[in-house]
């Protein structure tokens, strides 16, 4: 069972992202969707999620149920850290379980009773993990989830987001290999921002094509991610 | 910081008190000078015949009368105008074709409307369904961009995690609307007074504020016309300052849910 992306087009104006893009996500799995601004890797969750439309090429077998981390936090202003995961879910959750949850993250105490507009950036982050992370969801989406976070917080939300998963479809975007290593993903490198064509590349990155200027630079590119 | 805005409100409450003092001051200088009674009133006369008449019987009837009345259409405008705003916001057909009224009822002098209702309606109603008519495009329009001006962002969240419609109004939406909903009250709420009072000017429906200020009309009764206008601003600001606090609350409790 996989999410299989065939024969993607997408461009904005005369900017192509995609041109015959192909992609396979294991459904139940991790993947770790890598590559330079401007490869179309937001474009492409996005397309996953179903807010965008591709101009040509098929997405088949996305589960129904989602959540995100989008690059923003997407927060609802006004209300507090519980009342935006609450928003997210179903009626048998409790806010017993939620803030159960924002404590794994590390969010306790006061800061739950503030809006989250009063809220650190770090803190927002969390909430917005948290949100996608308990929802009831079979395709979890997160897009440099732990961005802005300090190395301490980082490790114990990548920790809560791997114990959560609960064998849950999760594509995390990210520009740091470290942190899909230490998720545990196979990874979907997109090397080129002209064209994303998929290649198979080594044993974990599962799919791959680079442009011809890329190709002849594969050496330093391959330190760069592979180290 | 909180202590520094406080301080601001405190030293803002001062100045419109010392504004409000220089004003009656100058109403106290100008009755002197033009000397004649039936023109213009000192304010020492009009606050000592305000007295007068709240000792009448029938004063509270009477102020309850318009109250009522007023606020009723008020209340209408508000609920119909919101509701309207948030269905044509949803739905772009009904938006078009509820344009033309709204624009039609916001343009449409309001005496047209008056002459009309006392063909249409008992006198009774009339300041009910003026004041309802003046509030409803404010309600309408300022609610209908509350909803459009919803973050496209966040509803892109709403959609992506499923949320329903319920909760996306309250969480997504009230939010945004608040502002717009607030500005669109505080006008509302002076419009219904001036344009109910106006109403039963015009239609004299028995028992009203507006009988009385006629009547002090006919008598050429300034102090009269001056007491009544009085109740009046006294009345609307009142309630005006009730009920945004009200609203006000309401907001925070949600916020805190």
């Amino acid at each position: 069972m996989k999410i299989i992306v065939e024969d993607l087009w997408k461009s904005y104006g005369k900017e192509s992202v995609f041109q015959g893009f192909s992609a396979e996500l294991p459904l139940g799995e991790i993947t770790v969707l890598m590559g330079k601004s401007g490869c179309g890797k937001t474009t492409l969750t996005r397309i996953l999620l179903g807010l965008e439309r591709a101009d040509g090429g098929r997405v088949s077998g996305v589960p129904e149920k989602k959540s995100a981390v989008f690059q923003e936090d997407r927060l609802f202003e006004p209300f507090g850290a519980v009342s935006n995961i609450r928003a997210a879910l179903g009626k048998k959750r409790t806010d017993e379980e939620i803030r159960e949850n924002l404590e794994a993250v590390g969010l306790l105490g006061e800061v739950l009773s503030k809006p989250v507009s009063a809220l650190s950036g770090g803190m927002r982050r969390r909430c917005a993990i948290v949100r996608a992370v308990m929802a009831d969801s079979a395709f979890v989406v997160l897009d440099e989830p732990f961005e802005g976070l300090d190395s301490e917080t980082k490790k114990r939300t990548m920790a809560y987001v791997r114990e959560r998963r609960r064998g849950r479809t999760l594509l995390l975007v990210t520009h740091n290999r470290e942190e899909g290593e230490a998720m545990g993903g196979r990874f979907l490198i997109l090397g080129n921002c002209e064209t994303a064509k998929p290649e198979k590349d080594s044993d974990d990155c599962i799919q791959e094509k680079p442009s011809a200027p890329w190709k002849q630079d594969q050496r330093k590119r391959k330190e760069f991610f592979l180290e | 910081m909180r202590e520094r805005r406080e301080g601001q409100k405190k030293g803002q409450k001062r100045e419109r008190l010392l504004s409000i003092a220089a004003a009656l001051v100058l109403w106290q200088i100008l009755s002197m000078a033009v000397g004649q009674k039936f023109i213009l009133v000192s304010p020492i006369t009009a606050a000592a015949r305000l007295g007068k008449i709240a000792l009448k019987g029938d004063f509270w009837l009477t102020v309850g009368f318009s109250f009522l009345r007023i606020e009723a259409g008020f209340f209408l405008g508000l609920i119909l105008g919101s509701v309207l705003a948030v269905a044509a916001a949803g739905v772009p057909l009904l938006e078009t074709m509820l344009w033309p009224y709204m624009t039609a009822v916001k343009s449409v002098p309001v005496a047209s409307f008056i002459i009309l209702c006392l063909i249409w309606l008992d006198r009774s109603g009339l300041s009910v369904f003026i004041s309802f008519l003046m509030v409803l495009p404010i309600f309408y329009f300022n609610v209908l961009s509350g909803m459009k001006s919803a973050d496209r962002k966040l509803l892109e969240m709403a959609e992506v995690f499923r949320i329903s419609r319920f909760k996306r109004f309250c969480y997504l939406y009230l939010p945004q609307v608040r502002p717009f909903l607030f500005s669109a009250c505080s006008a509302a709420l002076g419009i219904s007074w001036k344009a109910g009072v106006a109403a039963e000017v015009i239609g004299i429906p028995d028992g009203s504020i507006g009988e009385r200020l006629y009547e002090a009309k006919v008598y050429l009764d300034t102090a009269e016309l001056f007491a009544w206008t009085a109740v009046v601003v006294f009345t609307s600001v009142l309630f005006e300052k009730a009920f945004m606090g009200l609203l006000k609350r309401a907001f925070e409790r949600l916020e805190r849910l």
